[in-house]
């Protein structure tokens, strides 16, 4: 609906192929409130003309359901990145991967028989399993 | 981050790790952490490191940047391979090997933690953070910062004791013991006694410890064995002991003898507190055991010490060996 509401604004969407329009003009509140009314199949046949071929470029980054929604109807995405743009991998799940081996190893220690081994694992998956919700919050957001 | 704050860091990483890995460190471990912790800084020129290495941290700084190949994965493993190794090799023992990767390693994991993270994967330049979420980090030289130091040093004060006596140790010592009052009957052996204990007498084996056998039907005398038993003989008959038997793991072995710490009054002012079980090892009357017990890691370092000084059966028995 964004899509078709920008696309309209360049005049690339000719809002009388709506049919919740019903051929009248339309500003972009009206434009709105007839999106809202449509189906999402409706909108695709209407946008994908004014996309389908096209290259459109952004600033930044563009990932979730805006990239899908542009390359569903056939365009493509070019992303203007700086050349020194930082990176950033977020290393908190490595925090599950080490509450996962904490579980396996209070396995690990009843197959070896060591009590000590299964006590400390045991307190390690306790203590991971408590904090899991601070855990989650502290995720990166996504770009 | 401070080098203060590295430097209290690394010791907790290192008391952490100690307590739960098997090995046994003094001093100069706990420098090897200390130094090594800031050695990635030397690319750098304005940390405290860099202002002390001349020209190479600014040499260091043009080629690879800050907080990129030094403090990297790859780096660390060099660092290990070229360092640690070779001091494996020269001691014989992983103690000083492991306090100088977890020293380097300890810097590379606090600075993932500042706002702006390190370059862990090394030649790539993505940034590693943990947390990922910008407002849980460290910002360096904060009050942030200040939080930080004062979490890792309550930690650090919290493993220290634990390092000590092993993880193992803690948790044999949380169970507690059971204590009774007896009279030592008779010596069987260095290690090996039968205690009168509310008018009855039963064999009590003496935890951490294994002397040289003497009376073992199926074994010739060992080495020392004589010696050990003569000691215990001298020490023990007929004295008054308190025994200490633990509330966790099996409470007699498989030949009924009941296991247990056995202390002896030596100031006889009433304590009981010298526990003989140590005496035999630190005079080098007994090698330990390896299995898990209150005192294992205290008994380890001074058989260790015995064996340095050749004290016992570890000088007149060439070939002493250990479990």
């Amino acid at each position: 609906m964004h899509l078709a509401l920008a696309a309209w604004r360049v005049g690339e969407l000719d809002p009388r192929e709506l049919g919740q329009v019903r051929g009248r003009d339309v500003d972009e509140a009206g434009l709105q409130r007839a999106l809202y009314r449509s189906s999402m199949g409706e909108i695709e046949h209407v946008l994908g003309p004014a996309l389908k071929g096209r290259r459109v470029i952004v600033q930044g980054r563009l990932a979730g359901a805006g990239r899908t929604a542009i390359e569903r109807l056939g365009a493509e995405v070019e992303e203007l990145r700086p050349l020194d743009e930082r990176r950033y991998i977020d290393m908190t799940p490595a925090i599950f991967v080490f509450a996962a081996l904490a579980m396996a190893v209070r396995y690990v220690s009843l197959g070896l028989d060591d009590q000590d081994l299964y006590i400390l694992a045991g307190i390690a998956f306790a203590v991971m399993y408590g904090l899991r919700p601070f855990f989650s919050r502290m995720q990166r957001p996504r770009d | 981050m401070k080098i203060a704050t590295h430097l209290i860091f690394a010791e907790c990483c290192w008391f952490a790790i100690s307590a739960v890995v098997d090995v046994h460190y003094g001093t100069v471990e706990v420098l090897a952490v200390a130094v090594t912790s800031v050695l990635p800084d030397a690319d750098n020129p304005k940390s405290w490191l860099g202002h002390r290495l001349g020209r190479v941290p600014q040499d260091l700084h043009r080629l690879f940047g800050h907080r990129s190949f030094l403090h990297s994965l790859l780096a660390l493993f060099l660092f290990t391979v070229a360092l640690g190794l070779p001091l494996w090799w020269v001691t014989r023992q992983p103690a000083l090997a492991l306090a100088t990767s977890v020293g380097y390693g300890s810097h590379l994991f606090a600075d993932m933690m500042t706002m702006g993270g390190v370059q862990l994967f090394w030649p790539s330049r993505a940034i590693a953070v943990l947390p990922g979420r910008d407002q849980y980090r460290v910002v360096s030289g904060s009050g942030s910062e200040h939080v930080f130091v004062a979490v890792v040093l309550t930690l650090a004060l919290l493993f220290y004791p634990v390092s000590r006596s092993g993880f193992d140790g803690l948790i044999y010592r949380m169970g507690g013991a059971d204590r009774v009052y007896g009279k030592v009957k008779r010596v069987t052996d260095g290690d090996t006694v039968s205690v009168e204990v509310y008018g009855q007498v039963q064999p009590v084996r003496l935890i951490g410890v294994d002397t040289p056998e003497t009376v073992a039907p199926d074994q010739p005398i060992g080495c020392y064995g004589k010696q050990a038993s003569a000691y215990t003989k001298k020490s023990l008959t007929k004295r008054l002991v308190r025994l200490e038997i633990p509330r966790i793991g099996d409470s007699e072995d498989a030949y009924g003898r009941t296991l247990a710490y056995l202390y002896l009054d030596a100031d006889k002012d009433g304590s009981y507190e010298r526990l003989f079980n140590e005496d035999l090892v630190k005079l080098g009357f007994a090698r330990t055991t390896t299995f898990s017990h209150a005192y294992r890691r205290e008994f380890e370092r001074l058989r260790e010490k015995a064996e340095e000084r050749g004290a016992g059966l570890w000088g007149a028995c060439p070939e002493a060996t250990l479990y």
